[in-house]
């Protein structure tokens, strides 16, 4: 079965992509307009560092968690699901990798045929066999939809910018030579990277979670389970007070016992769910 | 929660707007078509009862009034044959229970007796109106209670042991979302729990 995508997902990536593609142009114009052909030479060292970051990227980070790889005879059931759900989607089952931490997360590294599904061991004590299946699923699209190396590709200049900011404080702060340089060369360069390609990792990453989110409950069939996956990793609890214990008077004023206040605190989770709840409603009304 | 919300409550206005919100008893006419919703897309039967829960206040013209709701329902219930009985809980709490195997009835009924309440200046007593569905083959009961405070509705699925099945609610608020008016903020979907293993909240 071929993973659905709504239009608007695809349109914001498409759009995200192009600015980003436009930008990498923009800066290889920009180099051999200034410096002729050997300009071009100068884009060499950062490409080759994207390169290696997306080849050395997923092992280093993997060695970097501490992530055992489990096969079947190691954990069966989560194997079981695995296998499952990328028959599915009709992708090769995924390597999977256990972190032997008691905080519930799962992620993805690497894409495609080489991606790693980690799980964290709290993961699995936290939710219930459907509900670790859909996480599952979530993670399965992201290799599926290669979305590692679309965000290394996207954040990259948010990375170098961000390192470059920290080399030119760096340098600036110790020599005076280093302070023009830096100052004057690297600060607002780096500055400009990071502005530029903020928006574009922010739109990605967010286009990229509901496109897993979506993709997960057409694997799964199931996207309330995801919906409370992703509820109970938020710490939401269920209101189980009975309304009649309120007591006569507080009954009639009820308000929540807890209240945020600011409003952008909110958790993306809520945007997530009310998604869910569509795709839920579309599932069983068509 | 938005920032409208976030104002009223920094300015302290919050919980009286939200506690004086007036219900409107028109409300419970969304049910009749959610009955048909609920069996065409969830395949969940009704139970063949509804009920109203309210505290009473011990007055004459509360007691007149009481009695002009049962002459009402009595009336009702030789026209459609619903019947009705009236019930007290162990939180204090009164009922009024419709039992009718036609839901546009107990919808009818339901609203015949709240619209009565509030016409008499009881409105602030109404507590909730609530409607039982079940699905048998997998023994599973849902209902769906409109709160008169908050002028909503919001899905109650109990399991045994004071547990929620919250992917029944989840399912139900996707499904009936837009057709009925439902409560946004989950932390006011206060449960009912029944007095009984396996009964109604209103038994």
């Amino acid at each position: 079965m071929a993973l659905s995508r709504s239009r608007s997902l695809l349109l914001r990536t498409v759009a995200t992509g192009g600015y980003v593609l436009f930008g990498y142009v923009a800066v290889a114009f920009v180099l051999y307009e200034f410096a002729g052909p050997f300009g071009l030479l100068l884009a060499l060292p950062p490409l080759a560092l994207l390169l290696a970051l997306l080849v050395f990227g997923p092992s280093l980070t993997l060695s970097g968690v501490d992530a055992v790889r489990v096969d079947h005879d190691d954990r069966p059931t989560l194997l079981a699901a695995v296998d499952r759900l990328a028959r599915q989607a009709d992708v090769p089952t995924p390597a999977v990798a256990v972190v032997d931490d008691a905080e519930a997360n799962a992620f993805t590294v690497g894409s495609g045929s080489g991606a790693t599904l980690c799980v964290t061991t709290g993961l699995s004590d936290a939710l219930s066999g459907d509900e670790l299946e859909a996480v599952l699923a979530h993670e399965l699209v992201h290799a599926v939809h290669w979305d590692s190396v679309v965000l290394s590709v996207v954040a990259f200049p948010l990375l170098s910018g961000r390192t470059m900011f920290d080399a030119a404080v760096d340098v600036g702060s110790q020599s005076l030579y280093g302070a023009v340089f830096g100052l004057v060369f690297v600060l607002p360069l780096s500055i400009a990277a990071m502005a530029l390609s903020a928006p574009a990792v922010y739109l990605l990453t967010h286009t990229r979670e509901f496109a897993a989110d979506r993709g997960a409950s057409v694997l799964t069939g199931n996207p309330a389970a995801l919906a409370s996956a992703l509820r109970s990793l938020d710490g939401h609890e269920p209101q189980d007070e009975d309304l009649r214990t309120l007591g006569t008077a507080s009954a009639f004023c009820i308000v929540p016992p807890v209240s945020g206040v600011l409003p952008w605190t909110h958790p993306p989770t809520e945007k997530r769910v009310e998604r869910l709840r569509q795709r839920e409603r579309e599932t069983e009304t068509s | 929660m938005g920032l409208f919300d976030s104002i009223r409550s920094v300015l302290g206005m919050r919980a009286e707007a939200d506690a004086t919100r007036a219900a409107d008893p028109e409300d419970l006419f969304g049910m009749s078509t959610a009955y048909l919703t609920m069996q065409a897309d969830l395949g969940y039967d009704h139970v063949g009862a509804a009920a109203l829960c309210f505290s009473s206040v011990d007055s004459t013209d509360f007691a007149e009034t009481l009695d002009e709701v049962e002459a009402i329902l009595h009336a009702g219930s030789e026209e459609t044959g619903t019947t009705f009985r009236r019930h007290a809980d162990s939180h204090g709490y009164q009922w009024v229970v419709l039992e009718d195997s036609d839901p546009e009835d107990l919808v009818t009924s339901i609203h015949f007796a709240a619209d009565e309440f509030i016409e008499r200046g009881y409105g602030s007593r109404l507590l909730t109106a609530v409607f039982g569905f079940e699905k048998d083959d997998e023994n599973v009961r849902a209902y769906w209670i409109y709160s008169f405070r908050r002028g909503a509705y919001y899905p109650f699925a109990p399991q045994t042991g004071h547990e929620r099945n919250q992917r029944v609610e989840f399912k139900l608020q996707s499904v009936l979302d837009g057709e009925l008016g439902i409560e946004d903020d989950e932390r006011y979907w206060y449960p009912l729990w029944p007095d009984q293993r396996g009964g109604h909240p209103w038994d």
